[in-house]
């Protein structure tokens, strides 16, 4: 199959090209010939033109000389212009045998002025008028000479010359020459060697003349020879079925010409057109040259080259038959490993598409498995997430407790505090009190005692001063002013207030502490917080002495059901933070009042204030700007608490540098779960 | 007044016995003093009349509240009055709310306030020995 292919699709156009090759060649080799034949032709043409032009020229020439010769002799002007046909054939006659013999001028004529025959020279008998010529019509009309071939009706064509015979400017006839082409044709044939046929059209001829005119000439006059054509002269002679295909053939009048054969001899002829004087065509003149030995020879060429080619084509052939045989096997067998190479490769595609196959299902299953892994990737996040969520909340409630129970600790440990400050002031208080009570009691004696023992020493002066010897009474009066008796009485009532003063003053510290401590007494009751507010004052009064005078500035409000204790913690911390944020000297402003159902209790200062980044801090456990020792960071967040637990609130404003003010508020309504 | 008001103190304290005895020295008065609870049920043992009993709250062995308890037993007729360091009041109120003892008065006390107390003490007093002495 392959093989096949290879073979024919080479060998196929190979043969082609051969046989093309070989084709254009002959081809080309032929046209050649042609070429050869036809410039051949038609430089032959142009040369028997030339040579015919100039015989032609020749004949003109010598015509123009004899009728010059004529024209110029006195006596045949003289008798031309007497009229004298005599006198003219008689000068005439003795000059025709030498044109006739010389020139070969047959014609010789004489015309009038108005061109009508004078005289024939070779028939003087005969007077009629001469066929009308172009020749002698175009001299006549330009008054000068003119010649040309002219065809007769006889079939012949003549040479002639019409020449105006001018004697001193006046016309006094013409003078004709003429000659036939004959002889021109015969010496043309002589010079160049050349046959040639010359055919006229029937048509310029009349029968009887023509064949009368071929039978004065010698020549053959076949009238039927051809249906148009009549034949004038040939150089060869040939059967008329040949003359007739000649005339008739087509390519006859083109450059190459055309090819006959007839006689066992090839000729190839051209025919050109053959013109009259008047430029008329009349009829053909036919080259023919024969080219047997031409044709001979290319018909050798022929045989030497075709074979030759016949047998380098099919030896080329053989061998590229034989080369391609090789490729044909050389494919095969590439073939053959390519298939086998082929097979493997399909095998192995085979696997990969498998392997592939597999690839794509162990592909899609990884998809599937992803997606369900991150569904539980995404589920077990929002679990964690939740569980996170959960743990947070968890941590916050722990840190929320852990929170609550550091501010627990704190507040018991300042209750244990005051607890124990409570005990400690009630076992002062009642170790002072009992000095006091003796004291005090003992002041009171004695101010019984001094106002009895001043009665009595009134009622003893008076006494005196009734009865008692001047001299005694001076020594009184003198020992009155001594001992100062009179300043002693007076200062006495002062130094009984101071006693008594400080007695008071121990006391009432006493009282406070306990008030303070409110050891005697358990839980929430109604309480007057301004008693509260007094009791905490007289516990820091010491703290706030040095510090800041204190403006209270106390409204009316009613008793309220609370925990005095913890509140006098509350107001305590509040006065001695108020004190400390004093710095030399301030004032510190307590004020209540009542506002819809509710207590206010404002504590402010003139202290150093609180940055604003510190004020939503301040009521954090733990949360302290003092240094370290200075506070334990709880009394606020205590403050806190236990106003929450009273169902009230406390709030803050401070600005740096002028003060701060706490205002605490506390419900009115009694409410439950006071007691701590 | 033809009968004094005979009153009897008892403290630990010598200063307030003192001061007691000091501040009611008036004709009105007549007091006696114990420095121990033994001293003064020894004196109230006596058939010397007592109409007014001044206790301290806090002593050794009994305290105040205890100790009129026990007067009123022994002389229904004799009114207590408590002479009370203030850290012992919760006690005192429910004495009071018992009728085991008339008042009582605070350390440190004024004269004035102890006078009036033993007055009314002694006419509370006075009134309970009419009613003894009308009954039997």
């Amino acid at each position: 199959m392959l093989e096949k292919n290879v073979r024919r699709q080479v060998l196929i156009p190979l043969t082609l090209t051969f046989v093309i090759l070989i084709t254009s060649f002959l081809y080309t080799s032929y046209r050649i010939r042609m070429d050869e034949y036809a410039s051949g032709l038609t430089h032959r043409y142009h040369h028997v033109q030339n040579i015919l032009e100039s015989l032609i020229a020749g004949r003109t020439k010598s015509m123009m000389t004899a009728a010059e010769f004529i024209a110029g002799q006195k006596r045949f002007q003289w008798a031309m212009i007497a009229g004298d046909r005599e006198a003219l054939l008689q000068h005439a006659s003795a000059i025709r045998e030498r044109l006739v013999a010389g020139q070969q001028i047959t014609h010789f004529n004489f015309y009038d002025t108005a061109g009508r025959n004078i005289l024939r020279i070779y028939q003087p008998d005969d007077t009629s008028e001469s066929s009308e010529r172009f020749t002698k019509r175009q001299a006549m009309e330009k008054g000068t000479p003119v010649s040309g071939l002219e065809l007769g009706r006889v079939g012949a064509f003549t040479l002639r010359l019409t020449y105006p015979w001018w004697v001193e400017g006046e016309l006094i006839g013409y003078i004709e020459f003429g000659q036939e082409i004959d002889h021109i044709l015969q010496e043309l044939k002589e010079i160049t060697e050349i046959d040639f046929l010359i055919s006229l059209d029937k048509s310029h001829l009349e029968r009887d003349a023509w064949e009368e005119g071929m039978r004065i000439l010698g020549r053959r006059a076949d009238w039927d020879f051809l249906p148009d054509k009549v034949v004038i002269d040939q150089t060869i002679s040939m059967p008329a079925s040949v003359a007739a295909g000649l005339i008739a053939s087509r390519t006859i009048d083109q450059e190459s010409g055309s090819v006959f054969e007839f006689d066992k001899r090839s000729y190839r002829a051209r025919s050109f057109p053959l013109y009259d004087a008047a430029r008329r065509s009349v009829g053909e003149f036919i080259l023919l040259k024969d080219i047997t030995k031409e044709v001979s020879s290319f018909r050798s060429f022929l045989t030497r080259v075709v074979p030759f080619s016949l047998v380098l084509s099919a030896t080329l052939f053989a061998f590229a038959f034989r080369v391609l045989g090789r490729v044909d096997r050389r494919l095969v067998q590439v073939q053959e490993s390519l298939s086998r190479e082929f097979e493997k490769q399909a095998d192995t595609n085979q696997k990969l598409e498998t392997e592939i196959a597999e690839r794509r299902r162990a592909e899609e299953k990884l998809i599937v498995l992803n997606e369900s892994l991150e569904q539980r990737v995404l589920e077990r996040t929002s679990e964690l997430k939740a569980l996170n969520a959960e743990i947070e909340a968890s941590r916050a409630a722990l840190e929320e407790a852990y929170r609550d129970l550091q501010i627990q600790q704190a507040t018991i440990l300042q209750q244990d505090k005051m607890a124990c400050i409570g005990q400690l002031a009630a076992g002062v208080a009642h170790d002072i009190n009992n000095p006091i009570g003796f004291v005090a009691g003992n002041l009171e004696v004695i101010q019984k005692y001094w106002d009895r023992t001043g009665e009595f020493l009134k009622i003893q002066s008076d006494a005196l001063n009734v009865c008692a010897p001047p001299e005694l009474l001076e020594h009184v009066e003198q020992s009155r002013g001594r001992l100062k008796i009179d300043h002693v009485a007076g200062e006495f009532p002062a130094v009984m207030a101071e006693c008594l003063d400080g007695a008071e003053r121990v006391t009432k510290i006493v009282l406070n502490l306990k008030g303070f401590s409110r050891i005697d007494e358990e839980g929430a009751r109604i309480a007057d917080i301004h008693e509260c507010l007094e009791s905490t004052i007289g516990i820091v009064s010491n703290e706030l002495r040095y510090k800041a005078s204190l403006v209270r500035r106390y409204g009316e409000i009613s008793p309220l059901y609370c925990c005095p204790q913890q509140l006098n913690q509350v107001f305590m911390n509040l006065l001695i933070n108020a004190a400390q944020a004093i710095d030399r000297w301030g004032e510190i402003t307590i004020r209540t009042w009542a506002e819809r159902q509710k207590v206010f209790i404002s504590i402010g200062d003139t202290g150093c204030g609180i940055p604003e980044e510190h004020l939503s801090n301040i009521f954090e456990p733990f949360y302290t700007t003092k240094k370290a020792g200075g506070g334990t960071g709880l009394g606020l967040s205590i403050v806190y608490d236990i106003i929450k637990q009273h169902g009230g609130a406390i709030s803050v404003e401070s600005t740096p540098g002028k003060g701060t003010l706490f205002t605490i508020e506390l419900p009115l309504q009694a409410q439950e779960a006071r007691s701590a | 007044m033809h009968e004094l008001i005979q009153v009897l103190c008892v403290d630990d304290e010598i200063n307030i016995l003192n001061v007691v005895r000091r501040q009611l020295d008036d004709e009105e008065f007549e007091v006696q003093t114990a420095l121990t609870v033994e001293e003064g049920l020894q004196i109230l043992a006596q058939k010397t009349p007592i109409h007014v009993v001044l206790s301290d709250f806090r002593m050794p062995g009994m305290n105040g509240v205890e100790f009129l308890q026990q007067v009123a037993r022994v002389r229904p007729e004799a009114v207590g009055i408590v002479l009370s360091g203030f850290a012992d009041i919760p006690a005192v109120r429910q004495a009071l709310e018992k009728d085991a003892l008339f008042s009582f008065i605070a350390k440190p006390w004024k004269a004035s306030e102890l006078r009036k107390a033993v007055m009314d003490a002694a006419a509370l007093s006075n009134l309970r020995s009419r009613e003894e002495g009308s009954l039997p």
